[in-house]
């Protein structure tokens, strides 16, 4: 008998990383978390709600970095590139058209955008008091 | 002049924010508490989330309003407000209290972008940063907040709109007594302790001076915070500045 494991190699959130960018995008349709994480258990990669979060903000970040440095930080492709596995997360219809001003474009709640930026932030007393040690500006 | 004061948030000062620093210094202002939980505290009308109709009909028949909307309240109202297209501008600004904690910072940036999502100009959300811990520094506070309005410009962050933690909000809640009266109190609480030979009564006059005391020193920061607050201007200014009176006998 040969044991056919249910999941692809490596580590869940390794993995989810993979698809990282097809999470960004579906975040910006604005589709939630949930949403995604269920589209990713789809794609055979089960992880939790707060994951699919973290990876978000991690690319959200990573992207606003290149974009102000203009310096050589690896892109979303280039970083599905680098973990062995890729794919598409398909979803259902996507939302609904979005207007025109900056939040609005988002079409994430109120709190989802609150949630997101808390999440892409360092919020840890000790560690944020040396981040503002080394840059007090 | 009408001021809405709100966010998702509980325990960020809503309902000090509302009675004891814009009421009293908009001239004529009614208190309408929008609010499920804080509706005993006998001051002013009460109304649900879900009795927008009403509050927005009763707007137009009064020219200063200070609305108090509890947490409970607002997902409520917000959506309502949506449903009557246009109703935001009934207020002349919207009043959102934050404190250091983070869930509440989170929450204040959830009510910001909602607000903003109403059509409101950065111009008419108004932060007032509250429970402020004296030494502090104010930016490493309120990162969370500051932060995000760095990114995206939706609401009036100035750093003077501040008040501090201060116990007499706690010691004249549901009295139905306003900071400005216990100021013009001019009893002599002294003379009158010294009359007095039982200590229970002693106590009880030695806690009226010291609440008087309590509340002669959070007016000024109140003064202070409501004209960093701008009420007064681009819009109706109904706003009038509660100046200390002068000094009771201590």
């Amino acid at each position: 008998m040969k044991l056919v494991p249910k999941e692809p190699p490596g580590r869940s959130t390794r993995k989810a990383r993979g698809y990282a960018p097809d999470m960004r995008e579906l975040r910006a349709q604005g589709y939630t978390f949930e949403a995604i994480r269920e589209a990713l258990a789809a794609a055979g990669v089960h992880v939790s709600n707060a994951t699919v979060q973290r990876e978000v903000a991690r690319l959200a970040k990573g992207s606003a970095t290149a974009a102000a440095t203009s310096s050589g930080s690896r892109s979303g492709h280039e970083l599905q590139n680098a973990v062995p596995m890729t794919g598409t997360l398909v979803l259902p219809t996507p939302p609904l058209a979005t207007p025109d001003s900056p939040t609005e474009v988002d079409l994430r709640s109120g709190k989802e955008i609150a949630e997101a930026f808390t999440s892409s932030r360092i919020t840890n007393p000790l560690a944020l008091a040396r981040a503002n040690a080394k840059d007090p500006s | 002049m009408k001021i809405a004061v709100i966010n998702f948030s509980g325990n960020v000062g809503k309902t000090t924010v509302a009675r004891h620093l814009l009421l009293p210094r908009i001239a004529g202002a009614e208190l309408i508490a929008v609010e499920s939980l804080n509706a005993d505290e006998g001051q002013g009308q009460a109304l649900r989330g879900r009795q927008f109709g009403e509050l927005q009909e009763y707007l137009q028949t009064i020219d200063n309003a200070v609305v108090d909307i509890g947490a409970s309240n607002v997902e409520e109202l917000l959506d309502l407000m949506r449903r009557y297209r246009g109703s935001h501008e009934d207020f002349d600004c919207f009043v959102v209290p934050t404190v250091p904690a983070l869930k509440q910072q989170q929450d204040t940036i959830a009510t910001l972008v909602d607000l903003s999502r109403l059509g409101l100009p950065a111009s008419k959300i108004r932060l007032v940063f509250n429970m402020v811990e004296s030494g502090l520094q104010f930016k490493t506070t309120f990162f969370l907040v500051l932060g995000f309005l760095a990114e995206q410009r939706i609401a009036t962050a100035n750093p003077d709109c501040r008040l501090g933690t201060n116990e007499i909000y706690a010691r004249i809640r549901n009295k139905g007594i306003d900071l400005a009266t216990l100021t013009r109190d001019d009893t002599d609480y002294k003379a009158l302790i010294v009359k007095t030979k039982g200590t229970a009564e002693r106590l009880a006059l030695a806690q009226k001076l010291a609440t008087r005391r309590l509340a002669s020193g959070v007016v000024p920061e109140l003064d202070a915070c409501f004209a960093a607050l701008g009420l007064g201007t681009g819009g109706t200014n109904d706003a009038v500045a509660l100046h200390s009176p002068t000094p009771c006998p201590t």
